[in-house]
């Protein structure tokens, strides 16, 4: 019985796909991201996570990965055009992609650290 | 020879390229764990590699294979309503922290692509390539919408969204080393803005709670995105 659950969670994402694709009819927004407030909005009316959706979400998730694997390969379309100036694209990709990735957290933590941990360390700045 | 072999059979190839992507994927979880699980063997560099040799070999072209796997690429689509999961899961440390979560995502998500366009500003690159870049913080399925009203080339705005999403999930524990980021909120927050859902599948390996935040970051970055983009190239055009 518990596999039913499962298949049935997963249905119901692929559902509110769905609803997500209708609702773009009226809302400038991607499917896929109304689908996930029509979700949220959900959860929140229901007040708690079904644990077989709980369970596959965290599988799908998890597994995320495979399915960005057919719209990378499409880096072999563009070798050409990218070819002669392909170094300084990777390395304004890398560059500015770990300076962001650190500001960001680094704005983060500080702006969280008065309400979410009181004694902050003091060598730490 | 297999390329007529999909035209023939049109379900039968989409099966079997759907089955060996997922092969070659699973092959490559195996070849990451055996070297240690090290973020610089991230699978999807390997995965990538050998479905190039494998297209290379049958001649396939890329465009065919896309074809054959676009069931793939649809289910991007159900996978990114279920973060509606972990989002609700972390509900109420959002409520009570808007500025310290909408803050750090606004200017994370402004300053990723500036400093990558800063960065090309001598490099002669197609102006359309380069306008790809504005994108590549943001999930793939919002990129390429977002991509197309821009003047981007949406194809090329996918590559380079992955790219970044697996430079992010390489470089997030060093980065965080170098930056001395330790709360758990701050890693994931950071690597959902700029890394979006590669960047979030990393969060998800560290912790849940780093997954879960990351989760944030990636929605609102991706909502806010997708908005204000289109808004500045109207008001500029």
């Amino acid at each position: 019985m518990q596999w039913l659950k499962y298949i049935l969670a997963l249905m119901s994402l692929v559902g509110l796909w769905f609803v997500g694709l209708s609702l773009s009819a009226f809302i400038p927004l991607p499917a896929s991201l109304l689908g996930l407030l029509v979700l949220l909005l959900g959860l929140m009316w229901l007040k708690r996570i079904p644990p077989a959706l709980l369970k596959v979400s965290q599988f799908v998730l998890g597994h995320m990965l495979v399915l960005f694997v057919p719209a990378t390969m499409g880096v072999l379309l563009y070798a050409e055009k990218l070819a002669d100036n392909l170094l300084w694209l990777i390395l304004s990709i890398v560059v500015s992609t770990v300076l962001s990735l650190g500001i960001t957290a680094r704005i983060c933590q500080r702006l969280w650290q008065p309400t979410d941990q009181p004694p902050a360390t003091p060598h730490d700045d | 020879m297999l390329n007529t072999y999909s035209e023939q059979y049109p379900l039968v190839s989409a099966f079997m390229w759907s089955t060996i992507t997922v092969g070659v994927y699973l092959l490559s979880l195996i070849v990451f764990r055996l070297l240690g699980r090290r973020p610089a063997f991230h699978p999807m560099i390997f995965c990538i590699a050998m479905l190039a040799v494998v297209l290379f070999y049958t001649g396939v072209t890329v465009e065919s294979y896309q074809g054959d796997t676009s069931l793939l690429t649809w289910l991007l689509g159900p996978a990114t309503v279920a973060l509606a999961v972990p989002l609700y899961s972390q509900i109420r440390s959002i409520r009570g922290n808007g500025l310290g979560i909408m803050l750090p995502i606004l200017i994370g998500g402004a300053i990723a692509p500036i400093l990558a366009l800063a960065g090309l500003y001598f490099v002669p690159l197609d102006s359309d390539v380069k306008l790809s870049l504005l994108t590549k913080s943001i999930t793939s399925p919002l990129a390429i919408e977002t991509s197309q009203h821009i003047g981007g080339i949406p194809g090329l705005a996918v590559v380079i969204v992955i790219f970044t999403g697996i430079v992010g999930a390489i470089f997030a524990s060093i980065t965080y080393r170098i930056f001395r980021v330790t709360s758990p909120q701050a890693q994931g927050l950071a690597l959902g803005t700029v890394a979006h859902a590669i960047g979030t599948a990393q969060g998800f390996q560290m912790s849940q709670k780093i997954g879960a935040f990351a989760t944030i970051g990636l929605c609102i970055n991706g909502v806010l995105t997708a908005i204000i983009l289109p808004i500045i190239f109207f008001l500029i055009s």
